[in-house]
């Protein structure tokens, strides 16, 4: 017999099949001898058990089964919420979690923003240095090299004029010669 | 002087439990505590911890008695709680031993499908206790998760759907399992019983 067969034989037993279905079980009960064994096997469990349903007495009294419940119940008054507060501890247990994602979410927050500023900045200069044209000035006596960023287009030969870089002691003057 | 508790019915009792009533609890659990234990003693076949696990059960009881709506019976409530610890308990376990006799307990199409059906009925004509003590026997063989879906589908009368959600596995699961237990049982019954006569 197929295994999908023996459950749904299984299933007409326990009565868990639609009226269609068990009838199917039923015809087939009666025509197969290995389906109707089977059906006997497995009611015969069932009735078994339904013939013990006497209960089973526990090896503890009354009283001091009852004391150690009681005395649990109390213990744990003093660290939970009391019975009519049930609600409560559902509230916590909910609360907790979205309390900890919130603070993870504002801590992403912050670590964002923190950031962004930094990488604007860094966007605008390097835009700024691909805006502009970079000169670059020596003076022989001192030695210096400036480099000298504007936004002008690129100047034409004529726009180049020689010049002069002071030094004061305190700051760089550049004079047009 | 008797109890005026004594008298009342399991629904007024809980009603003055939800109240804060102590006393209607402790009723309660003395008119229960026996079912309540044998269905953690079914599960966990061991008296220590069947005894613990339902005293806890009694403890969640009263702290989620709020909760309980009157849907069921208040024992039905109450042993779907000490069922669902026994499961929590096999689960914790099982994961601190491994289950190597479980683990051969292949299920989709396993031993259970070369098993001969067993004919005579195994346990017909036995008295009570030695129907009881029988069964007791081949169920201390089964294996845990095959144990606990014929207890939940024998003794509590629990649908296959539900035994399923309350075991977080398919139904198709609980039909296979409760499938090799019965065939299982009815092995272990047989050989019982040849025993017996021999």
């Amino acid at each position: 017999m197929k295994r999908g067969l023996e459950l749904k034989l299984q299933a007409w037993v326990d009565g868990e099949l639609t009226a269609a279905e068990a009838e199917e079980m039923r015809r087939l009960a009666d025509a197969d001898p290995d389906a109707a064994r089977l059906a006997a096997e497995l009611q015969s469990i069932k009735t078994a058990f339904a013939g013990d349903s006497q209960p089973v007495t526990m090896p503890e009294t009354r009283e001091f089964y009852w004391s150690k419940i009681e005395r649990q119940i109390h213990r744990e008054a003093a660290v939970r919420p009391t019975p009519g507060l049930w609600w409560a501890e559902r509230l916590r247990r909910w609360l907790a979690p979205l309390t900890g994602a919130a603070a993870l979410a504002a801590v992403l927050v912050v670590a964002l923003y923190q950031f962004k500023p930094q990488q604007e900045a860094f966007n605008q200069v390097a835009g700024t240095m691909d805006a502009m044209q970079p000169r670059t000035f020596r003076d022989g006596p001192s030695g210096i090299s400036f480099v000298v960023f504007h936004e002008t287009a690129q100047p034409s030969m004529g726009d180049v004029a020689p010049v002069r870089i002071r030094n004061d002691g305190s700051s760089f003057m550049i004079d047009r010669e | 002087m008797p109890d005026p508790q004594e008298n009342s019915s399991d629904i007024e009792l809980v009603r003055l439990a939800q109240q804060g009533d102590m006393r209607a609890f402790e009723e309660l659990v003395a008119r229960h505590r026996d079912k309540v234990y044998a269905r953690a003693y079914g599960m966990m076949r061991n008296e220590d911890e069947a005894l613990d696990i339902s005293q806890d059960a009694w403890v969640k009881g009263w702290q989620r008695l709020r909760q309980f709506q009157g849907d069921s019976s208040f024992v039905t409530w109450m042993t779907r709680i000490v069922i669902n610890l026994c499961l929590d308990q096999l689960r914790k376990l099982k994961r601190k031993r491994a289950e190597s006799l479980e683990a051969m307990d292949a299920e989709p199409g396993g031993v259970e499908r070369q098993m001969p059906v067993t004919m005579p009925n195994p346990t017909e004509g036995l008295e009570r206790e030695e129907l009881r003590a029988r069964l007791n026997r081949a169920l201390a063989q089964l294996s845990q998760k095959h144990r606990t879906v014929l207890i939940m589908h024998e003794f509590e009368q629990m649908e296959y759907r539900e035994i399923a959600r309350q075991m977080k596995c398919s139904v198709g699961t609980v039909m296979s399992r409760l499938f090799y237990a019965r065939r299982h049982m009815a092995s272990l019954l047989a050989g019982l019983k040849r025993e017996n006569l021999e």
